[in-house]
C-alpha cells in the first residue's frame, strides 16, 4: 500500500512537472524567404536556439522569394504576422507606417540586443525619433564583378579602385573590339534604378532627399529630389552610347536575364556585370570560373561617394507579437552567437558583428572570402546610406524601368525621358 | 393527346418534372448555394466595398468614394493600354487555341493504335502549367540564343539574335503561342463531348453515304455545339483573366507591352499596395467580361443545338 | 498501297510533326533535370546532358532541413484527392439542378454562378484570408479542401452543358417507369455524363495539385506544404538557386498528374460507336 501510494505520488508530481514545463513553453513563429541553402542553414540555427532556450519553441515559416510579400500582406491584413519576420530595406517603411513593427530601440538600450556588435546604420530615423525596427542580418554592397581572364584576353588592364566611368567605357570598347564577347549587359551599372541612384549620389544629390538626407523624413517628401535633368540625360547617354557602339549587349538580350545564373557574365557572353556582393556566390558558381569583385566606377568630378553599405535583410518583430521578449532573444542569438553564425556562414551578407566576422574569416571558402574582402574595400569608398525611400518607391521604379527600356528601343530621347520621369515621380508623390 | 388530359395527368402525378419543383431544385443546387453564401459572397462584397476605399492591405481602409473609378477612367493611361492588350490577347489566342484543340480532339477521337499515347504526349505541355520551369523553358525557346533562332539559322541561314520574348513587337505573341501550346484543357472537354455523341448517328450517316466532311459539319459540329459554347465562354473568361504566364515569363515587359489586365491589377494590389484601386479594376473587368459573356449567350440559340434545352 | 494504309501513315506523320514541336520544351526540362548542377544554363541547348547525373533528384528530394519531398507529396495527395472527390459529386448534382429542374429564381442564381467566375481572384484573396483567419482555419487544410465540397462554378457549368446534351425523352421514359427527380439523377443522368465526370476528375485533380497560391496563403508549417509550394522554396533570384533540384522535383511532380490522365483518358475514347445514349 505504501509502495503503491509512493508510485502514485511520483507519477502525479512527474505529470505536474511535465505539464508545467509544457505550459511554460512559449512559441514564436519566424518567417523568411530564401532558397534551399538558406532554408537548411536557418533551420539548423533554429534547432541550436531551441537547445539553448528549451522554454522557447520556434515555428519556422519559410518560403521562396516568389509569394513571400503577398503572404505577409495577407497576414498583416489578418493581423497575424509572424513574431519574427525577415524584412528588406525597401518595404520596411510601409510596415512602420502601418504600425505593424515593434520598436526595438528599448531592447538595444537594455542590452537584450547586443549593442556593441551592431553598427549604427541599423538604427534608423523615423519622425525624428531614434527608433529601430529591424536588426541587420548582413551587409551588402553593389559591386562590379568581372572575369580577369577575359580582360586579359582583350588586352585590358585590371580595374583599380578609383577608376571612372570614362575608364569603364574605354575598357568596354576595347573588350568589344578585341574579342567576340560583350563588355557588359546593356546597363551602365544595374538593371534597375539603383544604378542611377548611385550616380545621383556621386553628384551630391538624391532621388528623393536632394542634397541633405536629414532635411526631411520619407513621409514628408513631396517631389523629386534632384533639380538638374541633365544628370538623368548624362547617365543614360553613356549607356546608350555603349550599346550603340556594340560594346554593351543589346537591350532585348540583357532584359531576358531574371536571375544571377542567367547573367551574360555567367554564360560567358560578357566580361563583366554589376551585382550585389552577396550574389557573388551564385554568380561564380554559375560561371564556373574565378571572378573578381571591385567597387563601382567614380564620376570624374564627383562630390560624394555613390557607393553605400546596405543591410541585405533585417529581422523585425511584429507589433502583434505576444512574445516579443522571446522574439528578441531569437534575433540576438541569430546575429550574435558565433556557433550559429558558423552555420549561417554569411549567406545573408557579411555579419555586422565584428566578433562574428573575425570568427568566420578563417573558415570562409574562396568566394565568400571575396565578398568579405569586398565589404572591407567598399567601406573605404562608401558614403552614408540614404534613409528609407517613400513607400511609393515601387511605382517610381516601374516608371523608370519603362522609360529606360523605351530609350533603349529608340522610342524616346533621354531628354524626353528625363522630363517624363520627373513629371511621373512628382505625380506619384502627389497622389500619396 | 389533348392538352386537357395532359394537364390532368400532371395534376395527378406526384412526380412533376415539367412543373416548378422548388424543393428539389434547391436541394440539388444547395451545395453551391451554401458554399456561395459561406465562402464567396462575403469576400465578393468586401472587395466591392474596398473598391471605394484607399486600402494598402496592411493598414485600415479609408473611404474615398468613386475616386478610384474616376481615376481609372480619366487619368490612368496604363489602364487603357492594358485593356487593349488584353482584348488583343483574348481575341487572338482563344480562337486559335480552340481551333487547335478541336482539330486534335477529332484526330485523337479515332480508334487507332497509339492514340492513347499521343493524347498523353500532347497533354503534357498543359500540365506543366505556370511553374518557374516554364518561364526558363520559354526563354530557352524564344530567347535571343534560343531554339527558334538556332532553327532559323540552320534552315534559312538567317542570322537573328532577336529576343522574341523581350522584343516589343513579338513579346505578346510568345504568350499567345504559349496559350496555344497549352491547349490540353479545351481538348479534353472536346474529347468528352465527342464521346457523348451517339455512335448511331454516324452509323446512320454512313448508310446514307456521307463523307467525312459531311459527317463533321452535319453531325459532329451541331452535336458538339453545347460543348463548343462551354469552351468558348470559359476560354474567353480565362483569356481575360490571363495572369500567370505573363507574370512568370515577361512580367509585363518590355515597357508594359505585355501588361495584361489582371497582371496590372496584381501589380497595383501587391507591388504598389493599392488594393482599393485594384478592386475597382477587378469590378470593371467583371462588367466587361459579363457583357461579352451575355453577348455570346444571346447568340447561342442561333448556333447551339441542344438535345434538351434547360428551361428557366 | 491501300488507301487506308496511306491514310494511317499520313495520320501518324501529321501527329508526329506537331508532336515534336509540342514536345521539345518538355524534353528540355527532362534533360535539364539530369544535367550536372551549373551546366543547366551554360549548355542550355544540349538536349543530351554531357554528364548524366541523378544528384539533382537526390539533392532536390532532400528538401529543406529534414522536410523532404516525400512529405510534400503525401500532403498533396491528401489535399488533392479529398478536394476532387468533393467536387465531382456536388458539381454533378448542382449542374443537374440547374439543367433539369424548374424552380423559382433559377435564372438569377445561374447568372450568379457564372458571374463568380468573372471576378479576378487576386482581389478576393485578401478578404477571403481575413475571413478564414477569423474563423481560425489558418494553417489547416480546411480552406483548401472544404470549399471544393460546394461545387465550383466551372464544373457546374460543365455539367450543365453536358446534361443538356442528354435527350429529355430519357427522363420522360424514366418518369413513366416511376422514377422521381432524385432517381432520375442517379439512374439516368449520372451514367450518361461519365465523360464529364472523368473530365472533372482530371481537371480538379490537376488544378488542386498545381495550386500554389492557396497553400501559400493558408499554410504556415513546412510539414503541411504540398509539392506545388515545395517547388517554390528552391528559388530566390538574389541567391544561389538549386535549379537542378528544382527541375528534378518539377519532373516528379508531373508524374501523378500524368498517371491520372493516362489511366482515365481511356474512358474518353473506348467504344465510341457502341456506347452512346443507349448504353
Amino acid at each position: 500500500m505504501k509502495k503503491k501510494s509512493f508510485v502514485l505520488w511520483v507519477t502525479i508530481s512527474l505529470v505536474l512537472m511535465f505539464s508545467i514545463s509544457v505550459m511554460a513553453q512559449t512559441t514564436i513563429s519566424v518567417a523568411w524567404w530564401g532558397s534551399q541553402d538558406r532554408h537548411n542553414r536557418t533551420l539548423e540555427v533554429i534547432e541550436m536556439f531551441e537547445e539553448e532556450y528549451p522554454d522557447i519553441n520556434v515555428e519556422p515559416e519559410f518560403l521562396g522569394f516568389d509569394g513571400y510579400w503577398e503572404k505577409m500582406a495577407a497576414q498583416a491584413a489578418g493581423r497575424n504576422l509572424p513574431d519574427v519576420m525577415q524584412h528588406g530595406y525597401g518595404l520596411i517603411p510601409q510596415y512602420i507606417e502601418a504600425d505593424l513593427l515593434l520598436d526595438l530601440a528599448p531592447y538595444v538600450e537594455s542590452g537584450e540586443i547586443s549593442r556593441e556588435y551592431i553598427d549604427d546604420t541599423i538604427v534608423y530615423q523615423n519622425n525624428g525619433s531614434e527608433s529601430m525596427y529591424g536588426v541587420n542580418l548582413g551587409y551588402n554592397a553593389i559591386g562590379l564583378v568581372y572575369d580577369p581572364a577575359m580582360l586579359e584576353e582583350a588586352g585590358v588592364e585590371d580595374f583599380e579602385p578609383g577608376y571612372t566611368y570614362q575608364d569603364l567605357m574605354e575598357k568596354s570598347r576595347k573588350i568589344a573590339n578585341n574579342t567576340d564577347f560583350y563588355a557588359k549587359s546593356s546597363y551602365l551599372l544595374l538593371d534597375n534604378i539603383d544604378g542611377f541612384c548611385t550616380f545621383l549620389r556621386q553628384n551630391g544629390t538624391d532621388l528623393y532627399y536632394g542634397e541633405d538626407f536629414a532635411s526631411k523624413t520619407f513621409q514628408e517628401i513631396e517631389e523629386i529630389g534632384y533639380d538638374d535633368d541633365q544628370l538623368f540625360v548624362k547617365f543614360h547617354e553613356m549607356e546608350l552610347e555603349m550599346v550603340e557602339a556594340g560594346a554593351f549587349a543589346p537591350i532585348d538580350r540583357s532584359s531576358e536575364v531574371t536571375n544571377v545564373e542567367e547573367d551574360l557574365l555567367a554564360s560567358g557572353e560578357a566580361a563583366m556585370s554589376a551585382i550585389w556582393s552577396n550574389q557573388l556566390v551564385a554568380m561564380e558558381r554559375a560561371a564556373d570560373r574565378p571572378l573578381n569583385l571591385t567597387i563601382l566606377p567614380k564620376y570624374k568630378d564627383q562630390v560624394a561617394e555613390g557607393l553605400f553599405l546596405q543591410p541585405s535583410q533585417y529581422f523585425s518583430v511584429a507589433s502583434n507579437s505576444e512574445n516579443p521578449d522571446a522574439a528578441v532573444k531569437f534575433i540576438n542569438f541569430f546575429v550574435d552567437n558565433v556557433e550559429a553564425n558558423k552555420v549561417l556562414m554569411g549567406e545573408r551578407g557579411v555579419p555586422a558583428s565584428a566578433k562574428v566576422r573575425d570568427a568566420l574569416i578563417p573558415l570562409l571558402d574562396d568566394t565568400t572570402a571575396k565578398t568579405f574582402d569586398y565589404i572591407d574595400l567598399a567601406v573605404e569608398h562608401s558614403g552614408p546610406i540614404a534613409p528609407p525611400y517613400p513607400e511609393v518607391h515601387n511605382q517610381t521604379m516601374q516608371e523608370y524601368d519603362n522609360l529606360r527600356e523605351m530609350m533603349f528601343y529608340g522610342l524616346i530621347t533621354p531628354e524626353e525621358a528625363a522630363r517624363q520621369f520627373r513629371q511621373k515621380v512628382n505625380q506619384i508623390l502627389a497622389n500619396r | 393527346m389533348s392538352s386537357l388530359t395532359e394537364k390532368a395527368k400532371d395534376l395527378f402525378s406526384s412526380k412533376k418534372i415539367k412543373e416548378y419543383d422548388n424543393l428539389a431544385g434547391f436541394i440539388f443546387i444547395s451545395p453551391w448555394l451554401i458554399g456561395f453564401i459561406a465562402f464567396t459572397i462575403i469576400p465578393m462584397i468586401l472587395s466591392l466595398g474596398v473598391s471605394f476605399t484607399r486600402y494598402d492591405v496592411i493598414s485600415a481602409p479609408e473611404w474615398v468614394g468613386l475616386k478610384n473609378y474616376i481615376d481609372i477612367f480619366t487619368v490612368d493611361s496604363t489602364f487603357r493600354s492594358s485593356i487593349k492588350i488584353t482584348f488583343f490577347y483574348a481575341f487572338v489566342s482563344v480562337p486559335l487555341r480552340l481551333a487547335f484543340a478541336l482539330f486534335l480532339a477529332v484526330l485523337f477521337n479515332q480508334k487507332r493504335k497509339m492514340v492513347g499515347l499521343y493524347r498523353t504526349l500532347f497533354y503534357i505541355p498543359s500540365v506543366i502549367g505556370g511553374s518557374v520551369a516554364v518561364a526558363v523553358m520559354w526563354r530557352q525557346l524564344f530567347g535571343s540564343s534560343g531554339a527558334l533562332n538556332s532553327l532559323l539559322n540552320a534552315f534559312f541561314g538567317m542570322d537573328i539574335a532577336r529576343s522574341w520574348i523581350r522584343h516589343p513587337q513579338s513579346a505578346l505573341w510568345t504568350l499567345i503561342f504559349l496559350a496555344i501550346w497549352q491547349f490540353g484543357s479545351p481538348m479534353l472537354i472536346f474529347l468528352a463531348g465527342l464521346k457523348q455523341i451517339p455512335g448511331s448517328l454516324y452509323e446512320a450517316a454512313l448508310i446514307d453515304g456521307a463523307n467525312w466532311w459531311q459527317k463533321f459539319f452535319k453531325i459532329t459540329i451541331p452535336m458538339l455545339s453545347p460543348v463548343i459554347l462551354f469552351n468558348l465562354i470559359m476560354q474567353i473568361i480565362s483569356g481575360f483573366m490571363m495572369f500567370t504566364q505573363a507574370y512568370i515569363i515577361t512580367e509585363g515587359g518590355p515597357f508594359d507591352q505585355t501588361l495584361v489586365y489582371v497582371l496590372y491589377l496584381f501589380r497595383r494590389a501587391f507591388s504598389f499596395y493599392e488594393m482599393g484601386y485594384a478592386s475597382a479594376l477587378a469590378w470593371i473587368l467583371l462588367v466587361i467580361v459579363a457583357i461579352i459573356t451575355v453577348i455570346i449567350f444571346k447568340t447561342a440559340p442561333h448556333w447551339v443545338y441542344y438535345e434538351s434545352k434547360g428551361e428557366f | 498501297m491501300e488507301k487506308s494504309q496511306l491514310k494511317t501513315i499520313l495520320y501518324h506523320l501529321l501527329i508526329g510533326i506537331i508532336g515534336i514541336a509540342m514536345f521539345y520544351p518538355v524534353l528540355w526540362m527532362l534533360s535539364s533535370s539530369f544535367k550536372v548542377e551549373g551546366t543547366i544554363f551554360r549548355n542550355a541547348h544540349n538536349l543530351i546532358p554531357e554528364a548524366f547525373t541523378l544528384s539533382n533528384y537526390v539533392s532536390g528530394w532532400a528538401g529543406f532541413g529534414g522536410t523532404h519531398f516525400g512529405i510534400f507529396f503525401r500532403n498533396s495527395f491528401i489535399i488533392t484527392l479529398t478536394a476532387t472527390a468533393g467536387q465531382i459529386f456536388t458539381s454533378a448534382a448542382v449542374g443537374y439542378g440547374f439543367a433539369r429542374i424548374k424552380f423559382r429564381g433559377k435564372a438569377i442564381l445561374f447568372a450568379l454562378v457564372i458571374s463568380t467566375l468573372l471576378l479576378p481572384q487576386q482581389v478576393v484573396m485578401i478578404p477571403q484570408y481575413i475571413m478564414f483567419s477569423f474563423i481560425g482555419w489558418i494553417n489547416s487544410y480546411k480552406p483548401l479542401i472544404l470549399p471544393r465540397f460546394f461545387a465550383m462554378p466551372f464544373f457546374i457549368f460543365l455539367m450543365y452543358q453536358f446534361i443538356q446534351g442528354i435527350p429529355k425523352e430519357l427522363d420522360e421514359a424514366a418518369k413513366i417507369d416511376g422514377c422521381g427527380v432524385y432517381s432520375i439523377f442517379f439512374k439516368i443522368i449520372l451514367p450518361n455524363i461519365k465523360p464529364a465526370l472523368i473530365t472533372t476528375f482530371i481537371f480538379q485533380f490537376y488544378w488542386t495539385w498545381q495550386d500554389f497560391f492557396g497553400p501559400l496563403l493558408y499554410l504556415q508549417s513546412a510539414n503541411k506544404y504540398p509539392v506545388s509550394l515545395g517547388l517554390k522554396l528552391f528559388s530566390d533570384p538574389s541567391t544561389v538557386t538549386n535549379w537542378g533540384g528544382m527541375f528534378a522535383m518539377s519532373v516528379l511532380s508531373l508524374l501523378p498528374v500524368l498517371v491520372i490522365f493516362i489511366v482515365f483518358q481511356r474512358y474518353l475514347v473506348e467504344g465510341i460507336s457502341t456506347t452512346g445514349l443507349k448504353g
